[in-house]
């Protein structure tokens, strides 16, 4: 490691004495990390198995420098740091002691192991735990969509085990700060009802959604100090970033750490905090300043073009209506404005400007980011089509298909119906045309139509090709009509055997069949992944639901099967994005998280008063279920004001600490519902060039 | 193989690659995923594997000083009771001043990471050190030891552990002649597998590990040769890739040299589970 290559200030952090609590703060791109994964090496030569390092981040995206120092070849050899999360850690302790507090947290089935549920799987026992609630005539007065309804109950109860206080508080403090009609008040009590209906139910089937997992850890680590010690024992040195971005819970845990791991680096991004609707909180991180024996502020950042810096300086302070007289000049050189009409001419002149950076100025993709406060389908599909045909490859953080809507799904899972006539799930020709087009090479739309009305019977049941009058097999042709017979012939031997489930059943369907020569699968890697995927998924369900499918007397398979038609399941999950040299299109916290900055951005409709108001959550609110919320206190419209102005000045400010060169910014006069707009980002811009009038120069 | 910056090699990356190169390829450069099944008969398969790793759970869990009466009480299987008993009194013979259990440990050659997961690393009072590595079979016979002294987990493990300093940048590292590889077999508690280290053998496989990993970087891409002797596909998941074939092999087969104890080992070192909501 060369020391030379640091500052004096990080120097100091890198070569403090080894034994002691540091505290670290500064803006984005103050060399915070690298001082951290510098004095990292020097951790690791130290350690040994008696001696660890454990490393935490809120979320994986934010844990990238530690993994890449990890491998550098300089990085001394030993046991590799532990780098994980919150979440992490807690599963970690669960699956460990599971045997231990598994009683005393009063979960009954005593299975050998936890179950941990995902989004999804918690979405789906939340639907099954509420059908009653709803029957009775829950949240009628609610008008959003199930999904969103259960995502909220189930926010409401993360809140309470990551901030602290038992379930049952919810509906109180929600009521108690809640302002409006007294309609609202009922449904936060049915809410809670519901929550802790599921809570019953999780500990009835030993499963665990994230609430349940981060309650059960906290009260043990922080109640059972010798668990504590025990769990945390081969750990001697800590190093925690962004913890500004982490939740109360977690800042706890570090306080009662502070006296077991003698070594903490405790890292805090200077106006951050954009994950505070996920339970961030700024404020309980700045208590573990009291644990530590030096505080390090870097003030001096680094790669910052002034002329962003100018523009970032003025702009947060017209969003906060705060009086900025000398804007300098370099302000104008850092954006360029653009007002168009339409969406449509938005996204064209943006794809424009990207294929001229690209092509002409041979800036490579991967320094670009396409940002909304949200991504809708029709916008991602707009700008995806539009780059492809420009060539240039993007990368899209959101997926906006589910597994269930690939094709490649309905074309495997029509056979599995077919195999499983029990089931009862009727399959469509329509169904059966677009397998057969996805399954059969060069397989028509023609050719498909009439294979499937010829083989499709009454029951579900698909008939051999061979079965079929002459004339019109001899329209279809033998070579497609016999791959067909093939599959079916393999699906009379699999009736014909001890029946498995249908993840296995399509794992074999893939493997001896559909990917062989002749089939449309054969060396078909894109379907294959997403096979994989729903193969996965289709497992884990299994494994997750083996108890109820059984308690309902229905097998699993079948149970996915009916869940996945009403469209709650399987999570379209995508594991981590490489890093590759891609356009980024991507909500722009999803952006934030990833901690990367770009040479240039683009906002997409800065009209858009997406980009200042929260999503409407009318059964849970990330400031009043929060630590530093006053509970005497009722939430009015001026809070709510003054809480976007602040979330919006933070978002501008982290975003533009993350564009190294330029940003464009887009007003479309009417939106997609061809409505005139405005919003208080577009107010502050607007503010902005008012006060510049008289600086000249700006191109 | 095109530069991979966050790659690692490990002792299942390079057995892969000594196995069929392909292979090497597919899994490791190309992350081909292919839903085929690996071994037959597959729900028995899915059984053994979870055995195996509800095995390395008790004893992990062992080695963070839980009660092993508690640690039993999740221990329905009949088979896996008895593995535990044998591991019980296997353990009551053994002494040691440390132990570290399911720890990853990395070294780096030719600038390569390099990782090794150890089930347990123990120093005993003499400065010795002992790798343990818990090996379950599906079949009858316990595995013979040849099977073992090609592995190139036999070749790793010590490695690593050879390269670490622990805490001491200035000292020498580990002698290789403290540590020693032992292979125990849960249904064979009797019969382990030994393999002492040395210094000879250290500079042996340093220049066999260098020599292998320079051979597979400098390898272009469309040069990983597929395996010649076509039973190896049979327990291959990309067997219909590869045209080798349709139906996996059994388990039970002489032939089947299967991972029971699956760990995917990128998932063990960015162990950071993400919740959304
Ligand atoms: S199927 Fe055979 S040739 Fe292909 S990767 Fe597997 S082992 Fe190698």
């Amino acid at each position: 490691m060369n020391i030379q290559q640091y500052n004096s200030l990080q120097q100091e952090v890198i070569e403090s004495e080894i034994n002691t609590h540091l505290f670290l703060e500064g803006p984005f791109k103050s060399g915070k990390t690298s001082a951290a994964t510098a004095r990292l090496k020097h951790l690791a030569d130290q350690s040994n198995p008696e001696h660890q390092i454990l490393i935490l981040t809120p979320q994986h995206t934010l844990s990238q420098a530690y993994q890449r120092c990890l491998l550098e070849s300089d990085f001394p050899s030993g046991v590799i740091p532990t780098i994980t999360t919150l979440a992490g850690l807690s599963r970690q302790f669960i699956r460990l002691f599971w045997s231990m507090i598994s009683e005393n947290s009063g979960f009954q089935a005593r299975s050998a192991s936890p179950t941990f549920l995902n989004m999804e799987s918690a979405q789906f026992f939340m639907e099954q735990v509420c059908q009653p609630f709803l029957a009775k005539g829950y949240f009628l007065e609610v008008h959003i969509n199930q999904a969103r309804l259960f995502s909220q109950i189930l926010d409401t109860m993360n809140k309470a085990a990551l901030i602290g206080y038992p379930l049952e508080e919810t509906a109180p403090r929600l009521t108690a700060a809640w302002n409006g009609e007294a309609i609202r008040v009922k449904h936060y009590q049915q809410s809670q009802e519901c929550a802790l209906a599921f809570r019953k139910f999780c500990l009835q089937n030993d499963v665990l959604d994230f609430s349940l997992q981060i309650e059960i850890f906290r009260n043990a680590i922080l109640a059972n100090s010798s668990l504590r010690q025990q769990f945390f024992k081969p750990y001697h040195y800590l190093i925690a970033d962004n913890i500004e971005e982490d939740v109360p819970c977690l800042h706890d845990l570090l306080l009662e750490l502070s006296d077991q791991i003698p070594s903490m680096l405790l890292i805090k991004d200077l106006h951050a905090g954009f994950r505070s609707f996920l339970g961030a909180d700024p404020p309980s991180a700045d208590r573990l300043r009291s644990i530590c024996s030096q505080n390090f502020t870097f003030t001096e950042q680094f790669r910052v073009s002034s002329p962003m810096h100018a523009f970032q300086s003025a702009m947060t302070h017209c969003i906060m209506r705060k009086n900025s007289t000398d804007i300098s000049p370099d302000a104008l050189q850092a954006y360029t404005l653009q007002n168009v009409q339409f969406y449509p001419e938005m996204i064209n002149s943006i794809c424009d400007m990207v294929d001229h950076l690209v092509h002409e100025e041979q800036v490579p993709p991967g320094e670009i980011a396409i940002l909304s406060p949200y991504l809708p389908d029709s916008l991602k599909f707009s700008l995806t089509t539009r780059l492809q045909s420009l060539s240039i490859p993007y990368l899209s953080t959101r997926p906006s298909r589910t597994l269930a809507e690939e094709s490649v799904t309905n074309a495997v899972l029509v056979f599995a119906k077919h195999a499983h006539p029990q089931w009862e799930i009727p399959i469509t020709s329509e169904e059966l045309r677009s397998a057969l087009m996805v399954l059969l090479p060069g397989c028509d739309i023609i050719r498909a139509s009439l294979l499937a009305q010829n083989t499709l019977k009454a029951n579900h049941h698909l008939e051999h090709f061979s079965t079929i009058p002459e004339f019109t097999r001899t329209r279809i042709t033998y070579a497609m009509g016999n791959q067909f017979d093939v599959i079916l012939d393999w699906i009379d031997q699999y009736q014909q055997s001890t029946q498995v489930p249908l993840d296995v059943f399509l794992s074999l369907l893939f493997g001896e069949v559909l990917s062989q020569p002749g089939f449309g699968l054969h060396n078909d890697i894109d379907n294959a992944v997403l096979l994989t995927r729903l193969i996965a998924s289709i497992r884990d369900f299994r494994l997750t639901f083996q108890s109820l499918a059984e308690q309902q007397h229905i097998d699993s398979s079948q149970l996915f099967m009916e869940t996945l038609q009403r469209g709650l399941l399987p999570a379209s999950f995508y594991r981590d994005e490489p890093d590759l040299d891609t356009v980024t299109i991507a909500p722009a916290f999803t952006f934030l998280m990833k901690n990367k900055p770009v040479r240039y951005q683009f906002w997409l409709d800065i009209g858009d008063i997406g980009w200042w108001e929260r999503l409407d959550q009318p059964l849970t609110h990330p400031y009043v279920l929060n630590r530093n919320w006053d509970p005497s206190k009722r939430w009015t419209d001026a809070q709510e004001y003054q809480a976007n102005q602040s979330s919006l000045e933070r978002l501008v400010r982290g975003l533009l600490d993350r564009c190294e060169e330029h940003v464009y910014l887009y007003v479309v006069r009417l939106n997609q519902a061809g409505i005139n707009q405005s919003s208080p980002l577009l107010s502050g811009i607007q503010l902005f060039l008012k006060r510049t009038m008289g600086v000249k120069n700006h191109a | 193989m095109p530069a991979m910056p966050d790659f690692r090699f490990s002792a299942q990356s390079l057995q892969d690659y000594v196995e069929c190169q392909r292979r090497f390829e597919l899994r490791y450069i190309q992350k081909l995923d292919w839903p085929a099944e690996e071994s037959s008969p597959y729900l028995e398969f899915e059984q053994f594997r979870q055995k195996g790793n509800l095995f390395h759970q008790c004893v992990n869990q062992y080695f963070h000083h839980l009660a092993p009466q508690v640690i039993e009480k999740q221990i329905e299987d009949q088979e896996v009771l008895c593995w535990w008993q044998n591991f019980l009194a296997f353990i009551a013979t053994q002494s040691f001043t440390f132990s570290t259990a399911e720890t990853l440990f990395q070294t780096h050659i030719g600038g390569y990471p390099v990782v090794a997961k150890y089930d347990l690393l123990v120093l005993q009072k003499d400065g010795n050190y002992t790798i343990f590595d818990w090996k379950t079979t599906a079949r009858e016979q316990k595995p013979k030891r040849s099977a073992f002294i090609q592995k190139m987990q036999t070749i790793i493990y010590p490695y690593v552990l050879s390269q670490c300093r622990f805490g001491h940048p200035d000292r020498n590292d580990i002698e290789p002649v403290s540590i020693t590889l032992i292979y125990w077999f849960p249904q064979f508690p009797e019969q382990p597998e030994t393999f002492p280290y040395s210094t000879a053998q250290q500079v042996q496989d340093e220049k066999m590990l260098a020599d292998l990993i320079h051979e597979i970087v400098i390898k272009p891409t469309g040069d990983f040769a597929l395996v010649e002797d076509e039973k190896r596909c049979r327990f291959c998941v990309y067997r219909s890739y590869c045209g080798r074939g349709e139906k996996a092999g059994s388990m039970y087969s002489a032939d089947a040299n299967l991972d029971m104890e699956f760990s995917d080992m990128d998932l063990d070192i960015e162990n950071v589970e993400e919740i959304r909501y």
